[in-house]
């Protein structure tokens, strides 16, 4: 959670799911049954299809055709953007390609023709206009399928069986106070929902789905709707999109068995030609002095925030692809030591590597869902570990620690994130009594204690006064953030040491050398040397008062004399500087290699991982005072990462160095 | 003598508070008298606030050993909160796990059951605290049904899509 004044955990779960193709056992009689109904089908139009697989084909190689479908049919008001959803299935493979087509009624232009979710803008018509769709799905055996779909377009005037119904959704946004940076309910912004998915449902059964579209970015929705009957609007907290840039976010409530927050509106008749304007609203829930009604607006706050950085990322990539991702936020979720998201404990707010963030919901305690900085922090951790390759551990820190260089990058990249997207350098995290209180630090500020690259507040400061336009002393460089994100989507993933400030200076140098000094000036205004920078940053003097933080890299010659490494918890232990070192390793011949660790002292107990472009080969991590590792190594250049297992074990302790010697032979 | 004869009064007025609030407990030790004994708000204010979750490792089957796990947090020292499970018929008691204290305010406890019939059945749990020498008290109520333990009335529904979804209720205006 968030950097300041208050400790964060940031958790990284690995998950070992492989994504394998499945296999299909063709059974011959149901093989044939399916042929033979393709064959059938083949002659009916109206959404079955036209199957068809290039070459000839033999009795083992013959392919299941896929199946298309086109969505439902639509009525659409003229200038309403139209999004065709579209879906395809593959018995025997996967699908590899969609493609929609029109084919008849007035041309439009179709966006995304080649994704699932097409889209056009419904002309302006005199009359009711049919447009006929066509989706072509094909199949990794080059199999194809079509489904079609009509929709139609209103003429100018209602006809006799079609109403309408539209309006904005908002919710309640609660804006801090500048001076005590909690949250201040005498300020409140009515906002609109922007680009969530909005439905039309039956309000008979509760459940049937009549129409869905999505609001757009003012919040505004709108459904042309036929015959008789009571609905109600369904405003889901889905943020999607699958074409262009591909994202599927949502809220969830996890006390409430992960379930997905809806706002729904009161139930209408609709019938012929009525048009109807439904605004609808997602209240704060707040009474004057406490929540007394649903926490309405909780969800649509935090999806606003989401949005922003969403943009933000789509203005470096068009085409960015995200993986899923829930965010899990309730009234119930509170601080905690163990984490236990079912009943609301969650230990703070945080991101997983299981692709969900946790937020604070406890009223008069800690709340999150307005505060928009932590929102953005959370989600910079999933960017970062989606988009490029995070190397933080994680753990708890704070901007005046001295910390290991993996988190302080990690962190710091947070915080800056967080601002860049809000494009406001100030950063506020509210909580206490009446969620009144708060933290706040502006980035713009640039005089963090304990300046340096240990530092988070160093690293945030560097990487917001890239991007910002309000330059200041030391700060002439105002870069678009596609700069900062093409070194953390195409270098840092290749990086060969861990990614820390060094290597993205490093990279951002590379990337833009007309501004090298410029970048190094930026940096020495926080300790870092990064005017004569390699890789490995091998020119740093700034050692943070440390007796074992210099080098940053060690070379592990092969069958030399080993090295004396030292590691120390004087900074504090589980995550700071000093509790790690790191050692290069370069393989010019393949070959099996054995790595010795030995510790000075019997009772400290060596711990190493050997990581190739951030991914970990091997581990030793026996108990004892020896660890020996015999590997099979390519050609390549490789970290090694060694600790002393006690000093990040054990979070009271303190003070303590740790001498190891380490080497490597040819076997 | 005056001095004595005051002395003797409050002896007198200790043992007779002594001898009447033995009964008082008994009374709130009495399973039958607990369920009707009605909690005026007076009396409620003066009790401590006590917040109770529960967990379960397995799903609640009959006729086997399932574990529950009631989680507490209170406002007072845990050390002087007494803890009693009172089951509803079709639940059987096996047995109850030594109290695990989280810290100074959390604590938890397992107890291990068995449900012996069909139907939905209730633990009670009755929280007495010994504070100051007097018992107050509070009741929570665990709904048990066979197959599974829910935790509350469950708020959230299936969609047309399948997707469990949980409605909160917007403000809605129509022109």
């Amino acid at each position: 959670m968030s950097l300041i004044g208050k400790k964060m955990v940031h958790f990284y779960y690995k998950n070992g799911s492989n994504s394998q193709k499945n296999k299909l056992k063709i059974n011959p009689i149901n093989l044939l049954f399916k042929l033979t109904l393709m064959l059938v089908l083949a002659g009916c139009g109206g959404g079955s299809s036209e199957g068809s697989s290039k070459g000839s084909i033999t009795a083992s190689e013959i392919n299941i055709l896929p199946t298309a479908n086109a969505g439902n049919h639509q009525t659409v008001l003229a200038n309403q953007e139209v999004i065709l959803v579209g879906n395809g299935v593959d018995t025997d493979g996967e699908i590899t390609s969609f493609r929609w087509e029109q084919i008849s009624g007035e041309t439009v232009n179709l966006k995304n023709s080649n994704s699932a979710t097409a889209s056009f803008a419904a002309p302006i018509v005199n009359e009711a206009t049919p447009l006929l769709f066509m989706l072509t799905v094909t199949d990794d055996s080059d199999g194809s399928n079509t489904g079609l779909v009509t929709i139609t377009i209103l003429g100018g005037e209602l006809d006799g069986e079609t109403s309408t119904i539209s309006g904005q959704v908002t919710f309640d946004s609660i804006n801090h106070n500048p001076n005590q940076h909690g949250l201040d309910y005498e300020n409140i912004s009515i906002k609109p929902v922007r680009n969530v998915v909005v439905q039309v449902v039956d309000a008979s059964d509760r459940s049937t789905i009549v129409a869905t579209a999505k609001t757009t970015a003012t919040g505004y929705y709108s459904f042309a709707l036929q015959g008789s009957k009571e609905i109600f609007i369904r405003v889901r907290a889905e943020l999607r999109n699958s074409s262009g840039s591909r994202y599927d976010i949502s809220v969830v409530n996890n006390f409430e068995k992960y379930a997905l927050y809806v706002l729904d509106a009161e139930d209408i008749f609709i019938s012929p030609e009525r048009a109807i304007q439904l605004n609808v609203h997602a209240s704060s829930g707040w009474s004057g002095t406490k929540y007394n009604a649903e926490r309405a607006a909780a969800p649509f706050a935090i999806l606003d925030a989401i949005y922003d950085c969403v943009k933000l990322l789509e203005s470096a990539d068009s085409n960015v692809k995200l993986p899923k991702l829930k965010v899990n936020w309730c009234p119930e979720n509170k601080a905690s030591e163990e984490m236990k998201a079912e009943i609301g404990e969650i230990v703070t707010s945080h991101f997983s590597s299981t692709n969900d963030i946790y937020l604070l919901g406890n009223a008069d305690v800690d709340t999150d869902e307005f505060d928009k900085s932590i929102i953005m922090h959370e989600f910079a951790h999933y960017v970062e570990a989606s988009i490029s390759r995070s190397d933080s551990i994680g753990g708890m820190h704070s901007v005046t620690e001295k910390l290991d260089m993996r988190v302080a990058f990690g962190e710091g990249f947070a915080n800056a994130f967080a601002c860049i997207a809000s494009n406001n350098p100030e950063y506020r995290d509210s909580f206490g009594l009446e969620q009144s209180t708060g933290s706040y630090k502006n980035l713009d500020d640039n005089n963090f204690s304990s300046t340096g690259w240990y530092n988070e507040g160093s690293v945030g400061s560097i990487l917001y006064d890239l991007f910002d336009t309000e330059n200041e002393d030391n700060d002439s460089i105002s870069l678009p953030f596609k700069n900062i994100y093409d070194v953390l989507s195409k270098d840092h993933v290749q990086n060969d040491g861990v990614n820390s400030i060094f290597s993205f200076l490093f990279y951002l140098k590379i990337r833009n050398p007309e501004i090298s000094e410029s970048i190094s000036l930026l940096a020495s205004a926080q300790d870092i040397e990064a005017s004569n920078l390699d890789e490995f940053a091998s020119f740093e003097t700034n050692d943070g008062g440390g007796a074992h933080a210099l080098p940053l890299y060690t070379d592990l010659k092969i069958d030399e004399s080993p090295l004396i490494i030292g590691t120390s918890v004087e900074f504090g232990s589980t995550n700071k500087l000093s509790n790690y070192r790191y050692l290069i390793l370069n393989i010019t011949e393949s070959g099996e290699y054995k790595i010795t660790a030995n510790a000075e002292k019997p009772e400290n107990d060596p711990d190493f991982k050997i990581f190739l472009k951030g991914e970990v080969i091997k581990s030793a991590a026996r108990p004892g005072s020896k660890e020996e590792l015999s590997i099979q190594l390519n050609v390549g250049v490789y970290c090694l990462v060694l600790r002393n297992y006690i000093d990040v074990e054990d979070p009271g302790r303190a003070g303590v160095s740790s001498l190891f010697t380490i080497g490597v032979e040819k076997l | 003598m005056k001095v004595f004869l005051i002395s003797l009064l409050i002896v007198m007025s200790c043992l007779f508070a002594y001898l009447i609030l033995p009964n008082s407990e008994s009374k709130l030790d009495d399973k039958n008298n607990l369920k009707s004994k009605p909690v005026s708000r007076s009396q409620y204010k003066q009790s401590f606030e006590l917040k109770m979750d529960w967990i379960i490792e397995n799903e609640i089957s009959l006729n086997e050993e399932n574990v529950i796990e009631v989680l507490f947090e209170s406002s007072l020292d845990q050390g002087i909160i007494k803890i009693q499970y009172q089951p509803t018929p079709g639940i059987e008691i096996l047995n109850i796990h030594n109290r695990v204290i989280l810290n100074n305010r959390q604590f938890k406890e397992k107890i291990d059951l068995k449900i012996t019939a069909n139907g939905r059945h209730y633990l009670s749990i009755i929280a007495t605290s010994l504070k100051d020498n007097q018992q107050v008290f509070k009741t929570f109520s665990i709904p048990i049904v066979c197959g599974k333990l829910s935790k509350k009335k469950d708020r959230s529904t299936i969609d047309a899509n399948g997707k469990r979804i949980f409605s909160l209720k917007a403000k809605s205006d129509i022109k």
